[in-house]
């Protein structure tokens, strides 16, 4: 089974290595912290068969030193004191508000799983957040944005859906109530949510790819995605450098066409309105891929310059060629325009569906039956295999669901509810998480059926005309072979040049670095929450822990 | 650590004029010796009267967060190296120690790449180096301040910037206003924090054309931190002897303070905490009486009471001299009645002060009753009619 989503890059846990020591001397062992940190800035395109064009913009940036390290394997908090790379406004944040893992979208759009195909983070439309341990109110001053309408009743801790990404043991991993998860449907993006995120950049805008990101091309997209994830990682198989990472991250996808000619050309300069003049000289990667797996020849689309470098990856329909560009060669010779040309028109055919895919709808109208109407949700598994996914919803408390008549179509489905919260008035929300096998080339529809309670007059929202929204569905399912999509292969790429940087350092360290702890302690739990749990239940739950796609919104308006 | 009773060893040829001054300078602070209760009046005149010194002053709380900013503005040109870790270790701890009962520093450091103040500095032929004119200062940090601080603490944060200047502006010295260069290189912002400017060695700028970017070079750890001390010790201030009181003392510690110094701001502190507790509150209590029917909590009040019941132990002990239980009683009080004054319950409701009620109403019912007092003239002359009629 392949390609389902891929929030999670479960080989990449092992393969990074830190690089760069700034200071070498030290006084007196074990008392001078060391700035062991990289930045990494990174761009994939990928021309859409839709006609889109798809670009999706990574700034990692990576740190570990002594107190990390101890924080992240005995499960403290976080104790920065000496901020290098890593942006202080966060990281004060993560240290008083005790978070160890922090996930945050900001989204516009919604995308076209059909069309569109999976992209490399998944994010529902408005904000959506989810951390651990506990929830932060702070962001919301540091990326202007109303998350402070986060409160008791949006928030769950679902039971299977959204494991830990970083390294954990499997104990603290299972433990679903130091999870937090919301999501803010109606929170629209801007620039002023663009400004502070790109604050947070090491070297800002003033240089490297982050100067690509104008507001104009950026906000008048398809689709736009601004995120933020920190997580601890591993360094090496053992577990011995544990190190923190933050990825800041950006989607994008636009539709460039001359519609008069046709084609699907696009260059840097159209995409972004600039061409790529800087590297940022803080970071150690700074590479633009383009996706061209079917188009390895370079028969349908020309690229100018040619690339350097192709990388092919994985077999079938998980193979992915991508054409690397290194920045820092390029930009010497001037501005850096890259671009692709079509000798045809773009035709638009039948685009092959993602092997998984879920379209959520409401259904009813007006007042008969009681008002009573039901969400509807179609499950199609398009591929040979059996799948087994768990779907999350997580419904505001002014819906009244209706189990008893709430149903799955398809009979021989098996469904399991794992998590049930019920909702109570102006406390808490509903949370309902599900786990459902889908047969080979199936369509499983399930409908859940709701009414909709009064409202005091000051908790209607504002704008009567947009109606209520109602949170993304989620549907999650665990990659079983170790696909692709996209930024694996970069990571691996990646990888590969911080080693060989790296070797020196990393015997450094491996000499003063006592392994006080037995590595059975720290499961360094490649699919969080893995491990050889034994006991009932945890099976289910461990088939299904793994990556998720977020599945289809509906954005759903009742009349008021 | 505060102590009650301090020990002078004298020596015996000293003159008695010059040793009364020199007693009276370290004990007697007129600063640091009121009695707050009667004395506000007091300490405004002379406040008015020290001018700039005490506007330099922070704003006294119980604890402050200290960051230590290395700004790089071009790191693919220059590179600074500097063992932070090591620095505030061997400099600024031993002063966080010390201090470590009267107030509470939280020392933090961050490197801001490719940020650059906006300065104009002037090539200066005369001394071969780019001069930055004194009255440029003020503005310097205004384009750099969104980028320093977190908006997580409540605490005041004091900032301490190593500079080094752009390719362009190496070497860079700021200048008096009559033209000659500062020693220090270094400047103070009241009640923020300071500025150094650090130029790379010589040496290193000569040879930038035939060596390869970045040019590293070695922070002088030992000059910055002196110049962050000495911007603390005014910050604060520490209390310091003149300078012509200073050649009749024995420097032995020349490096930690001394126990006067200490006292000195301990007591100079709980005046300082015992005023504005006092402020906070009577502020607090008039916008109650002023605002009738304002809801004040249990929790609100029970902060007020703490606080009230702090400052008056923190007032005894003073009084009797005991420095060091009247500080944190003081602490105690100040964090109850700040609680109390910002506490969210105090702002849930929006209030209106009685003659805003009228200003509100008075424009809506006015116009509204005209007509209706119109209309009864109308009223009364159809009773009339009707009157007349029959």
């Amino acid at each position: 089974m392949n390609v389902i989503g891929i929030r999670m890059r479960p080989e990449t846990l092992f393969y990074f290595n830190i690089i760069f020591v700034v200071n070498c001397f030290q006084l007196i062992i074990g008392s001078v912290e060391d700035y062991n940190n990289a930045f990494s800035e990174e761009l994939l395109i990928r021309p859409l068969p839709s006609g889109h064009v798809y670009s999706h913009f990574e700034f990692t940036t990576l740190w570990t030193n002594k107190r990390i390290k101890e924080s992240i394997l005995n499960y403290k908090d976080f104790d920065f004191v000496h901020y290098d790379l890593f942006p202080r406004a966060f990281g004060e944040i993560v240290e008083r508000y005790h978070v160890r893992e922090l996930h945050l979208s900001l989204t516009q759009g919604l995308w076209r799983y059909h069309k569109w195909g999976y992209p490399v983070v998944e994010a529902p439309p408005g904000a959506q957040l989810w951390t651990w341990k506990d929830l932060v109110n702070a962001l919301s001053g540091l990326f202007c944005a109303s998350l402070n309408f986060i409160d008791s009743t949006n928030t769950v801790s679902p039971e299977l859906s959204f494991r830990p990404l970083g390294i954990t043991n499997p104990s603290y991993s299972q433990n679903s109530s130091l999870m937090r998860y919301t999501a803010l449907p109606r929170e629209n993006v801007c620039t002023e949510n663009l400004t502070p995120w790109k604050k947070l950049l090491p070297c800002d805008t003033k240089s490297g790819l982050s100067t690509l990101l104008h507001p104009t091309p950026l906000y008048s997209a398809y689709y736009h995605s601004l995120s933020l994830h920190m997580r601890p990682i591993c360094e090496d198989k053992d577990c011995r450098t544990p190190v923190l990472e933050l990825v800041q991250s950006l989607s994008l996808v636009q539709k460039l066409f001359n519609e008069m000619d046709g084609r699907q050309d696009w260059t840097l300069r159209s995409l972004f309105s600039a061409p790529l003049i800087s590297v940022c000289p803080l970071s150690k990667i700074s590479k633009i891929y383009v996706d061209i797996t079917e188009n390895e020849n370079l028969e349908i689309f020309k690229l100018d310059p040619l690339p350097p470098n192709v990388e092919t990856q994985g077999e079938g329909t998980a193979k992915r060629s991508l054409a690397i560009y290194d920045n820092l060669m390029l930009v010497k010779d001037g501005p850096f325009n890259l671009q692709a040309r079509y000798p045809n028109k773009h035709i638009y055919g039948i685009i092959p569906v993602p092997s998984l895919q879920v379209s959520r709808f409401i259904t009813g109208h007006g007042l008969e039956r009681g008002s009573i109407r039901s969400i509807t949700v179609k499950l199609v598994n398009s591929c040979p295999n059996q799948l087994t996914v768990t779907y999350l919803e997580v419904l505001p408390w002014y819906l009244r669901l209706f189990f008893h008549t709430s149903h799955f179509l398809l009979p021989e489905s098996s469904m399991y509810v794992s998590k049930l919260v019920t909702a109570r008035d102006r406390e808490r929300g509903w949370l309902y998480e599900v786990v459902v096998t889908l047969p080979p080339h199936s369509t499983t529809e399930m409908q859940l059926e709701f009414g909709r309670a009064l409202l005091k007059w000051l908790e209607y929202p504002p704008d009567a005309n947009h109606g209520f929204y109602i949170p993304s569905a989620l549907t999650m399912k665990k990659l079983e072979s170790k696909s692709f999509l996209g930024m694996k292969i970069i990571d691996k790429l990646k990888s590969k040049f911080l080693k060989k940087k790296s070797k020196e350092e990393e015997s450094k360290e491996e000499l003063s670095q006592k392994p006080s702890e037995d590595p059975k302690d720290k499961d360094k739990d490649e699919d969080r929450g893995g491990g050889e749990e034994n006991k009932k239940g945890i099976t289910l739950r461990k088939r299904v822990k793994e990556v998720h796609s977020i599945k289809d919104l509906a954005i759903y308006s009742l009349a008021v | 650590m505060l102590a009650k009773e301090i020990l002078f060893f004298i020596n015996p040829d000293v003159d008695l004029n010059i040793l009364t001054e020199t007693i009276h300078a370290m004990t007697f602070n007129p600063s640091a010796n009121l009695n707050p209760s009667k004395d506000l009046k007091i300490t405004k005149e002379i406040i008015q009267n020290k001018g700039i010194k005490a506007m330099r002053q922070v704003p006294t709380e119980p604890a402050y967060d200290v960051t230590l900013t290395l700004m790089l503005p071009q790191p693919h040109f220059l590179k600074a190296e500097w063992d932070v870790s090591a620095a505030v270790k061997d400099y600024l701890d031993p002063l966080v120690d010390e201090l470590k009962d009267i107030v509470e520093l939280r020392i933090r450091s961050q490197i801001l790449y490719m940020t650059s103040m906006r300065i104009n500095p002037k090539w200066s032929s005369n001394y071969k180096h780019y001069s930055l004119p004194e009255k440029q200062l003020p503005l310097t940090i205004n384009s750099i301040e969104a980028k320093l601080g977190s908006f997580v603490s409540t605490r005041p944060s004091l900032h301490f910037i190593v500079y080094i200047p752009s390719d362009l502006q190496t070497p860079l010295y700021i200048h008096r206003n009559d033209g000659t260069p500062l020693e220090s290189n270094s400047f103070l912002i009241p009640r923020w924090g300071g500025i150094m400017i650090h130029n790379p060695p010589e040496k290193l700028i000569e040879k930038k054309g035939n060596s390869s970017l970045p040019l590293t070079f070695q922070i002088d750890s030992q000059w910055v931190m002196k110049t962050v001390i000495f911007h603390l010790h005014k910050l604060f201030p520490i209390p310091s002897l003149n300078e012509k009181d200073v050649k009749y003392t024995e420097q032995i510690y020349a490096n930690s303070l001394t126990d006067w110094q200490i006292n000195g701001l301990a007591r100079a502190r709980v005046l300082s905490y015992l005023n504005s507790i006092k402020i906070t509150l009577q502020s607090l209590c008039d916008l109650v009486g002023e605002i009738s029917n304002m809801v004040v909590s249990d929790e609100v009040a029970g902060w007020v009471w703490s606080a009230v019941d702090d400052w008056k132990l923190c007032l005894d002990a003073s009084q009797e001299g005991r420095l060091e239980e009247a500080t944190a009683f003081c602490k105690r009080a100040f964090v109850s009645s700040d609680a109390a004054f910002f506490h969210p319950s105090m702002l849930a409701l929006l209030y209106f002060p009685d003659n805003q009620k009228y200003a509100i109403y008075v424009p809506l019912f006015l116009p509204v009753s005209i007509p209706v007092v119109l209309s009864f003239r109308t009223v009364f002359k159809l009773l009339n009619f009707k009157a007349k009629k029959d």
